[in-house]
């Protein structure tokens, strides 16, 4: 596959704007809506860039996080954001510019596109259709050869929601009065 | 019944949309180490289906459908599956040795503990993220005059 190095800018330029609208935007409604732009934008680069698995999760989660931010912005907020005004600016400026210097030293020293520093993927991807008869070679590191990985993952999930559910529970809870 | 969810149109769509959204859930779980996907896609497709429930239908219908008290124990259940599977590797030596046979490429159970890993990881993904928005969309915040108050909406024993 032959990647379009245009198209693949142009996304990213579309991806840049939505995050700067949803930073700079007036009304939350709006600054929620071009977040969610700039995730779908992003799933579609994944799946460009040869990640349909990364590609679905990405769709589902920013579908999820929109109605949950939207159901959440509905409800409880009425007052729109003040502008950051002029020292929002010159930080955002500031920080750009920072971030453009580290990114001109930083493309010196990066090797090329699909020529990693660590070695060890080569191998994962040679062996999985092999050893384990998974033709997935991301699910066969996800889950064979870098199983403490995704153990830890499931932890934090779990942690995560143990956490939701006791922040937002209402037995056994002290009302403040 | 009181009908609390969206207007007639959406809820006709939501039902024959639902289990086509479910369906492709539990195969991409299924098939997970074949084609792209795997537990943790298909789990959040599946909360992405109670999700559309959830809008469509409203609380009553879809935590008839799905308590949360079940999920709850869904997702401590997927992960303690999980650590079991990687805990059963000692009977080949090691954490996590893939000690099933490993069968043909590109039949369905192959590849030894991933199939059932991926089973795992989804029911517990799919239980975890449904419990989260479940409990969101219950709790409400409410402005009195001596602050602001948090209750649910819903009394559920949990």
């Amino acid at each position: 596959m032959t990647l379009n190095l245009s198209l693949l800018v142009a996304l990213m330029l579309l991806m840049t704007a939505g995050c700067v609208i949803s930073i700079t935007a007036r009304s939350l409604t709006s600054s929620v809506v071009s977040m969610g732009t700039a995730g779908l934008i992003l799933s579609i680069l994944f799946l460009l860039l040869g990640a349909p698995d990364i590609a679905i999760v990405q769709v589902f989660v920013e579908i999820v996080s929109l109605i949950v931010l939207l159901s959440t912005i509905r409800r409880e907020t009425r007052a729109d954001m003040s502008s950051s005004g002029l020292y929002g600016v010159i930080t955002l400026i500031i920080f750009a510019l920072f971030l453009f210097v580290f990114m001109l030293h930083g493309n010196e020293i990066i090797r090329p596109f699909g020529q990693p520093v660590i070695k060890m993927g080569a191998e994962y991807i040679k062996a999985s259709p092999v050893l384990l008869k998974a033709p997935n070679a991301v699910t066969a590191t996800v889950l064979d050869f870098r199983g403490y990985d995704t153990l830890g993952e499931a932890t934090i999930i779990f942690t995560a929601i143990t956490g939701v559910i006791v922040l937002l529970r209402i037995k056994g809870r002290k009302d403040e009065k | 019944m009181k009908n609390k969810g969206m207007s007639e149109i959406v809820q006709g769509i939501a039902r024959i949309v639902f289990p086509f959204i479910a369906l492709y859930g539990i195969s991409l779980v299924l098939y997970g180490h074949i084609t792209p996907g795997g537990g943790f896609a298909g789990g959040v497709i599946l909360t992405g289906g109670f999700v559309l429930l959830l809008l469509a239908f409203g609380k009553e219908y879809t935590f008839r459908f799905l308590p949360v008290k079940i999920a709850k124990g869904l997702d401590s259940a997927g992960a303690l599956g999980f650590l079991s599977i990687a805990l059963l590797g000692f009977a080949g030596g090691v954490f996590f040795y893939n000690l099933l046979p490993k069968g043909y490429i590109f039949h369905l159970w192959s590849a030894g503990t991933i199939i059932i890993c991926n089973i795992m990881i989804g029911i517990k993904v799919a239980s975890a993220l449904f419990v989260a928005i479940a409990i969101l969309s219950m709790a409400r915040l409410i402005h009195t005059k001596e602050g602001i108050k948090y209750k649910q909406s819903v009394e559920e024993d949990q």
